[in-house]
């Protein structure tokens, strides 16, 4: 019988042989098992040495231990082998190109007044307006006579209004969302702050007007509002919309509900102020209106006019996407071409 | 309106420069949209007389002219008629730019030289089409440049003046503005005359019955006028307004319509029925013809002016053809008046007739001012003609107080504006707009508005005059104090709407926003097959076209013509979403609008993919973009079931979706009729949801133990009767034992191999206990269960195989 070292040197050098005959990396892993795995051959020995002197014992120990380390990094030198060649093999057919397209479907694209709208309510959300809706058939006294426009009077030439055939003729398209002011205050005390957006309807049709569009109305009211305030919300509502560095100018002017009234320019997006086509040389766009609610409309919702006072205002959606966009005709948002949509 | 700068001047020496003049309007409220140089371009034209003239050898439309600028002479080809040997002409010599953009060289026309151009009022940016050129009067000094010679060197403003500044309707009411920005002073207008013919009462009566809706009545009478043309400076300033130069008279009361604002009426006294005038309202109805020709319906209530016969104009709106200046005229009855401005609305409004004497009394006539107007009329007729004023004149209401005294509290500015107003500020800015300011004890202020600001009625009006002439530059810049934060479901709908959407666009939808009106004429074509009642429609009383007449009843037609334009531009595959507003008539409120979100599928499952995705998109793809949409609402639970009322849905291939016994959707193939009908080609799908409907308040998920012990699956192939839903099939399975998870169909198909009738169902159950690992009996148990009910409850038969 060979000495307990010869033969844990045989059975290493069998081991050594099987790794490198391995061809799969299931070869190797069988012959890792046979030989040197927690019931390999190598580990079986050792048990059938355990009668042996304590020397005898370390001496076959060291040489089992030199014998696993040995096939140990053959194992790993093998598994490197065996994987890379295999790597090899699979890049002649198995391989993706990287730049065809991915599995998924196209990705479409949101309407661009929708996503204005979706922009101006989460900007006055943060300011800590809340949103409100209101119906787009709407009574003429919450379109008109409850916002100071009585029957009969010049203002009512400012909105071309459409009106539906209704026994009573009292039903119109509403022609801003300002009636949600009313509808609001109606129902609730201040304070209010409230952005109204929504589709609203006028008699017109052309490159800067469509019979429907889109409006943002936003109000106020509490205790002690103020003009001054009124600038400073829509001063941060044009930085956030347009980002910094845009100048704005409030100007004076007349709407019935709110008085004093004023429109509100901002320094032109396309020519910065020197005077062009879309600015109509003047250097400045108009972008929305705005005021003090007139007194006359808190009378119709019950409000105190000597204790709350309030602001309003309003701006076209359609409006602010041209500018942004820079789109000439309205008339492009209504056509849902898709090559128009793809844009943006 | 259109303001000349020369004439604004007359009424303010004001020391800003036109284009100041605009910026200081524009930014006291008072929009100036446009200013603009009148002699722009004509720099290098001069004014030249025409030697001689002869035809052109080779072009018998042209002529050939001799013409002098007192310096030079010029042969020039001309194409015009309209001139002789003589005539006083514009010349654009060599080198010249036209306002037209027309660059004048030296030309040869048909063989013959040409060293400029004789210039037409079109071709100098005076007019829109002029038949031939421009021949000035023959005293215009040759050799000057034009734009003096005729009146162009000038500024012409283009004012826009808002509803509520019926005041600003004028020269002058455009010249107190400026004086009351730059605290000049607004001259009055010369208005001296003297009557010195009979006594006006001797030769006309006038009386005003209607004294409510005619507070103020002012006439004279001139005898021994001469109708003639206006001078020419007159007419210039006409044509310049947009007003068409007509004689001496008619120009006037236009003249004076544009200077002072104050309409004015001038009548034929001899064609006045016993020289009589009365201000009445018509008691019946009747026809009467006014100057432009139109017989024009009145109606009982609307206000006429009367002589002794009948009526002779419609008040405060047209005069009538029946005594309207005409040459012969040799006396004439001038008048100015207040009228109500409601009733100046109405009855401009029922006759389809807006003029600009009607549409300046429905904005409010300085009442004022008449007397003041028809004196100044007759005072500039002197300057023109020579004629008798008859002495005195009638003026009903002339002794009344139209001024107004409204309260002010500066201490109320401050808290409108927040900013402070000083009181000295306060009396100075409403001292410059010619208001009479009474400081009272406790800072309560009266302050006095002349007549013409009938705006100024309130203490919030006098806020605003103080605000606006202050500059809005002078409001600061602060934040509201953030009151308490409010509930609204709105919030939460519009956010789930987007959500919804940006889900739809994720998965490779585009957004539409198609009208909410449509063509009613359409919808009525097919209104069966649309599932719509004409006479549930609502209906517009003035569409703007033929194609939006009515409101949609559902959001299918607009996505349809979406597809449609789509296909006519080569497209293959549309998948298009739209969150709009659906309209009809209920019986509860008479009307509803209804909130939806409708889908339309248009040709391949995964559109341009190079792996297996252009398979064509069926119904399951539809009804799963529906579900999915549910799911995000929190819609559950919801149940498919066969659709019975959308007859625009294929029957065999749609579904209406239910939740608490309501139908919130439905989903299916569009009817092949409709797609034939709009020349779609294949199959579209469509869905729509009542997003009000599906929208349920979240559910807070509660926690349930995670599974401890191992699953079982059991898969089973069975054939049913092609009419047994597999959907209810699965639920009753489910229902059997809480062991039962869930299951999962992994095949379906149809075909010879099974026969016709039938269809075979795979599918997968999932076993699990909660509190324990499932014995093999347990599962075998489970099972049998499962195919008893199967074969017993479904008529399945197992397929073994
Ligand atoms: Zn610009």
């Amino acid at each position: 019988m060979p000495g307990t070292t010869e033969q844990i040197a045989l059975l290493a050098e069998e081991g050594l042989r099987a790794i490198s005959s391995a061809k799969t990396e299931s070869d190797l892993l069988d012959a890792k098992g046979r030989y040197f795995g927690k019931k390999g051959a190598i580990s079986e020995f050792l048990k059938g040495v355990a009668s042996l002197a304590l020397e005898e014992r370390k001496r076959v120990g060291a040489a089992a231990n030199e014998a696993r380390t040995n096939l140990e990094a053959a194992f790993a030198r093998r598994l490197e082998e065996i994987r890379e060649k295999e790597r090899r093999a699979r890049e002649g057919f198995d391989r993706v190109d990287v730049t065809l397209p991915g599995r998924a479907p196209a990705i479409g694209h949101r309407h661009p007044i929708s996503r204005t709208l979706t922009e101006i309510i989460a900007i006055f959300q943060r300011l800590g307006f809340s949103v409100r809706g209101g119906p787009e058939i709407e009574k003429d006294y919450y379109n008109f006579e409850a916002l100071n426009i009585p029957k009969d009077h010049p203002a009512r030439d400012m909105q071309d209004t459409f009106y539906i055939d209704w026994p009573g003729g009292d039903l119109v398209l509403r022609t801003h969302t300002s009636p949600i002011q009313i509808r609001t205050m109606e129902t609730m005390s201040p304070p209010v702050r409230v952005i109204a957006p929504g589709a609203v309807y006028r008699c017109d049709s052309d490159v800067t007007h469509s019979p429907m569009f889109h409006q943002v109305e936003g109000f106020a009211v509490d205790r002690s509002i103020t003009m001054a305030d009124l600038k400073g919300l829509l001063t941060e509502f044009c930085r956030m919309m347009f980002g910094e560095g845009k100048p704005l100018r409030f100007r004076p002017s007349f709407f019935p509900f709110t008085e004093p009234s004023a429109e509100v320019d901002i320094r032109c997006v396309n020519c910065g102020g020197s005077g062009c086509r879309v600015c109509k040389d003047s250097g400045w766009l108009e972008i929305l209106g705005c005021g003090m609610i007139d007194p006359a409309v808190y009378g119709f919702v019950g409000y105190d006019p000597e204790e709350y006072t309030g602001f309003a205002f309003g701006m076209g959606v359609e409006r602010i996407a041209m500018l942004r966009h820079g789109i000439s005709d309205i008339r492009l948002f209504f056509e849902n071409d898709l090559r128009f949509l793809s844009q943006f | 309106m259109k303001v000349p700068c020369s004439w604004l001047r007359e009424f303010v020496d004001t020391r800003l420069s036109p284009r100041e003049i605009q910026d200081a309007l524009t930014m006291a409220g008072v929009e100036v949209s446009s200013c603009r140089y009148l002699g722009e371009g004509m720099e290098d034209v001069v004014v030249a007389r025409i030697l001689d003239m002869g035809p052109h050898p080779s072009a018998e439309k042209l002529s050939l002219c001799r013409v002098t600028d007192g310096r030079g002479e010029y042969r020039i080809v001309c194409g015009a008629r309209n001139m002789a040997a003589g005539d006083v002409v514009a010349l654009a010599r060599v080198g010249a730019k036209l306002p037209n953009g027309v660059q004048i060289g030296k030309a040869k026309i048909r063989g013959q030289v040409s060293e400029g151009m004789l210039c037409s009022e079109q071709e100098l940016g005076m007019a829109e089409e002029s038949p031939g050129i421009l021949i000035l009067p023959p005293e215009t000094e040759v050799g000057t440049p034009l734009a003096p010679a005729i009146g162009m060197a000038d500024w012409l403003l283009t004012v826009e003046i808002t509803p509520n500044r019926g005041d600003c309707l004028s020269v002058q009411g455009v010249a107190r503005e400026v004086a009351a920005i730059t605290g000049e002073k607004v001259v009055l207008p010369e208005a001296a005359i003297a009557g010195t013919g009979l006594p006006i009462g001797e030769i006309a009566s006038v009386m005003v019955t209607d004294t409510d809706l005619c507070p103020r009545y002012s006439a004279r009478v001139i005898t021994d006028v001469t109708i003639a043309p206006s001078p020419l400076p007159i007419q210039r300033r006409l044509a310049l307004c947009g007003v068409r130069p007509i004689n001496n008279i008619v120009d006037l009361t236009n003249y004076l319509l544009l200077e002072l604002g104050q309409p004015m009426h001038a009548f034929d006294l001899d064609r006045l029925a016993l020289h009589r005038i009365d201000v009445r309202k018509s008691g019946i109805a009747r026809r009467f013809t006014t100057l432009d020709g139109t017989a024009r319906e009145i109606l009982p209530g609307m206000l006429l002016i009367w002589d002794g016969e009948g009526p002779v104009a419609v008040a405060g709106v047209m005069g009538g053809e029946n005594t309207e200046v005409l040459p012969t005229t040799r006396r004439v009855l001038f008048e100015s008046a207040h009228f109500s401005p409601a009733s100046i609305r109405v009855t401009g409004r029922r006759l389809g007739l807006s003029t600009e004497s009607s549409y300046r009394f429905e904005r409010g006539v300085d009442p004022s001012g008449t007397m003041y107007a028809v004196d100044r009329a007759i005072h500039l007729l002197a300057g023109w003609s020579g004629f008798t004023i008859a002495t005195g004149s009638f003026d009903i209401g002339g002794d009344r107080e139209y001024r107004r005294v409204v309260p002010f509290r500066p201490a109320r500015a401050e808290r409108v504006i927040g900013r402070k107003y000083s009181d000295r500020e306060c009396a100075e800015v409403l001292a410059r707009l010619g208001f009479s300011v009474a400081e009272g004890a406790e800072g309560k202020w009266k302050v006095t508005v002349p007549a013409h600001r009938f705006d100024i009625e309130r203490e919030i009006d006098l806020v605003e005059e103080l605000a606006r002439l202050s500059g809005y530059d002078t409001i600061p810049t602060t934040y509201p104090e953030s009151g308490a934060p409010e509930f609204s479901p709105d919030d939460r709908f519009v956010a789930e709407v987007e959500r919804a959407s940006e889900f739809l666009r994720m998965g490779g939808f585009s957004q539409a926003i198609n009208f909410s009106f449509v063509s009613g004429k359409e919808w009525e074509k097919h209104a069966s097959l649309l599932g719509f009642q004409p006479s549930d429609a609502i209906m517009l009383a003035n569409p703007i076209s033929e194609d939006t007449t009515m409101m949609r009843p559902h959001l299918l037609m607009g996505l349809l013509h979406n597809v449609e334009g789509g296909i006519r531009r080569f497209q293959d595959d549309l998948w298009i979403f739209e969150a709009g507003k659906a309209f009809g008539k209920s019986l509860v409120e008479g009307h509803f609008e209804e909130p939806r979100l409708a889908f339309v599928m248009y040709g391949r499952r995964m559109a341009g993919n190079w792996s297996g995705g252009s398979a064509p998109v069926d119904f399951y793809d539809a009804k799963g973009v529906a579900e999915s949409i549910l799911l995000l609402l929190g819609c559950e639970p919801f149940h498919f079931m066969p659709a019975v009322s959308r007859p625009f849905l294929d029957p065999g291939k749609s579904s209406e979706i239910g939740k608490d016994g309501a139908v919130i959707g439905w989903v299916g193939a569009v009817r092949r009729e409709l797609l034939s009908a709009l020349e779609i080609p294949g199959a579209a799908y469509y869905g729509e949801i009542r997003i009000q409907a599906a929208l349920s308040f979240p559910r807070t998920p509660q926690f349930r133990a995670i599974p401890r012990y191992p699953p079982a699956t059991r898969d089973f192939a069975c054939i049913f009767p092609v009419s047994v839903p597999v959907g209810d099939v699965l639920a009753m399975v489910r229902e059997l034992t809480p062991e039962i998870r869930d299951t999962e169909v992994f095949d379906v198909f149809t075909g010879e191999k099974i026969g016709a009738g039938r269809k075979s169902v795979a599918f997968r159950v999932r076993i699990q206990a909660e509190d324990r690992t499932l014995t093999d009996a347990d599962v075998h148990s489970i099972h049998t269960k499962i195919v008893n009910l199967l074969e017993n409850r479904f008529g399945g038969k197992i397929r073994t195989s």
